[in-house]
């Protein structure tokens, strides 16, 4: 369960000022969305299976740059990494 | 419908300034009471009909969708045209250049009508989070228009606009073109271009299309489909010639369906999406038994990717460089907290700190780490299920179209509308809503169609022959 001091706490990092009568209801919230939002299946936990990828194994600079992959052209792999397209898409 | 209006301008039965004055006047007669609309675009959109006129008098050939009236959705720029994203924190943010897909309209002299309401940076199922708000649908005024799209379908479903280029990250082209009757496309990850969407989720974000027919779904797609060096994740996807084309029927199309999908839907969804596999089997197709990933897990994994996404993309409103500042504060940081507590809305604000929560330590693992795993081998997963099967067929949404402020109140209700729609972001796939029927209220119904990753022109020729067959023998379309 996810206590109001952690909520407030992670909005604080996030830029965020949560009023105290609305911190309960945030609470709420965020503990039926991280309940919600539990894996379950264990098929999909295994580390040979599924090899983790970090934020930091998807920068531009830690892409290969070989003769397979082109500098930047990293439309396949970049599945799930942030990139900021054009000023503000 | 885009057919239809093309010839009437081919038969100078109708100029492309009375079409779009046509359109124009619908909108000023509907949409005080809809609310699909943000902002209008009536004076530029009447002088490039007036141009365009002017062309065909000279005898210019006319482009495919030259003159067609068409609106976009407001988290998709046009140079010079307010763009909000329904959001306080962009009320008065004027883009300072055009989208790629929005340019390419354009350049074909595609008709611009206004900007689409939507839900706050897209962030909905129901169009009710807007700060705006809520966009009506215009089958019955009491429901949601569905979202985040939700002005988009609305203008397509009430005649106020013939298509409308909306995005979709987790299901927002499909489930609101699906509660109001409408056909939504969403392409491949990275067969339209990003540039110029305001991104969400920039790994599932896709911009996508929502019509009155397939057939116009693939007129737009085929004008907004290319590689655009302003975005580095799109690339080009084949042509129909590079498909076996289909002569009317679906024989020898496979068709996978897994019943424990079907079987989680309302009971009059259900029985529509099996009147609609009766109708493939009568076209030909060969309809299986295919085992899907589990949808629990796919939605999960959806939810915590696209809130970490979203934390890390909406970091940069902060009142110094875009939108809303609060200009009362003394410091910076009291400056930038400020501003962002008061521009976003509460929908957005959750999952901003959700997103953060589960990129935090101590959650990392837990979750994020794990939806990735989870993302992974799906998408390997749904690499063998295309093996299997060319097509691959689920509802749409699992529930009827709600009434207004129902789901909101459950947290779990919200997020579970999307359950048949995030696989198809997950995996990158291309996915179509058609309607295929209505339930006990008279709302209508849709079915959602995926398939394998860059076929997305087969998807659109499929679709197309469903929809002409079910037309002609006098099926849903006909109402």
């Amino acid at each position: 369960m996810i206590n109001k001091e952690e909520i407030s706490k992670i909005a604080r990092l996030s830029r965020l000022e949560i009023s105290e009568d609305s911190l309960a209801s945030y609470a709420d919230d965020i503990d039926a969305l991280l309940e919600f939002s539990k894996i379950n299946s264990k098929a999909y936990k295994t580390e040979e299976d599924a090899p983790a990828v970090s934020i930091d194994d998807l920068r531009c600079d830690n892409i290969a740059c070989g003769e397979e992959v082109a500098p930047c052209d990293i439309s396949k792999d970049a599945s799930n990494g942030f990139y900021r397209i054009g000023e503000i898409s | 419908m885009i057919a239809d209006i093309n010839r009437l301008i081919a038969d100078k039965k109708a100029s492309v300034f009375e079409i779009a004055s046509e359109y124009i006047a619908r909108i000023n007669n509907n949409d005080h009471a809809l609310h699909s609309f943000i902002s209008y675009n009536f004076e530029d959109a009447l002088l490039k009909a007036k141009e365009l006129d002017g062309k065909l008098q000279r005898g210019e050939e006319k482009p495919l969708l030259g003159g067609i009236p068409m609106s976009v959705k407001d988290n998709i720029s046009v140079k010079g045209m307010k763009m909000s994203c329904a959001s306080k924190m962009l009320d008065d943010y004027y883009p300072p250049y055009t989208a790629s897909a929005v340019d390419s309209l354009f350049k074909d002299g595609a008709i611009l009508l206004g900007k689409n309401n939507m839900d706050e940076f897209g962030l909905g199922s129901t169009g009710e989070t807007s700060y705006y708000g809520p966009t009506l649908n215009p089958l019955d005024i009491r429901r949601t228009a569905g979202g985040s799209s939700s002005g988009s379908a609305c203008a397509v479903a009430s005649g106020m606009a013939v298509y409308a280029l909306c995005s979709d990250t987790g299901g927002s082209v499909r489930l609101p073109a699906s509660y109001c009757g409408c056909v939504g496309f969403k392409p491949t990850y990275g067969a339209v271009s990003r540039y110029g969407l305001t991104a969400y989720a920039s790994s599932f974000d896709q911009i996508g299309i929502i019509s009155k027919s397939a057939e116009d779904a693939f007129a737009v797609f085929d004008t907004i489909a290319f590689e655009d060096p302003k975005d580095m994740t799109s690339h080009s996807v084949p042509q129909l010639s590079e498909f076996r084309l289909l002569n009317n029927d679906l024989k020898g199309i496979r068709v996978g369906v897994d019943w424990s999908y079907i079987d989680i839907a309302d009971s009059d969804i259900k029985n529509a999406v099996c009147a609609f596999i009766d109708i493939l089997k009568a076209l030909g197709a060969k309809v299986s038994e295919i085992k899907l990933p589990s949808c629990d897990d796919v939605l999960a994994s959806y939810y915590i990717i696209a809130c970490a996404q979203l934390a890390s993309n909406l970091s940069r409103y902060d009142g110094v460089r875009y939108g809303y500042r609060n200009k009362c504060c003394q410091s910076f940081d009291d400056m930038v907290t400020a501003s962002r507590s008061e521009a976003f809305g509460d929908e957005v604000k959750k999952r901003i700190i959700l997103g953060n929560m589960v990129l935090s330590k101590g959650y990392k693992d837990k979750y994020y780490a794990n939806a990735i795993n989870c993302r992974n081998n799906v998408i390997r997963h749904m690499h063998d299920v295309f093996s299997l099967a060319d097509i691959v067929l689920t509802p749409t949404s699992p529930n009827k179209v709600p009434l207004l402020g129902a789901v909101r109140a459950s947290i779990d209700d919200m997020y579970r509308m999307d359950i048949y729609t995030v696989l198809a972001n997950l995996c990158s796939l291309p996915a179509i809503s058609l309607p295929c029927g209505y339930d006990s209220e008279g709302m209508p119904i849709g079915v959602q169609i995926m398939s394998g990753e860059d076929t997305d022109r087969y998807l659109l020729h499929i679709s197309d022959i469903i929809e002409k067959n079910i037309a002609s023998g006098g099926g849903i379309y006909g109402k």
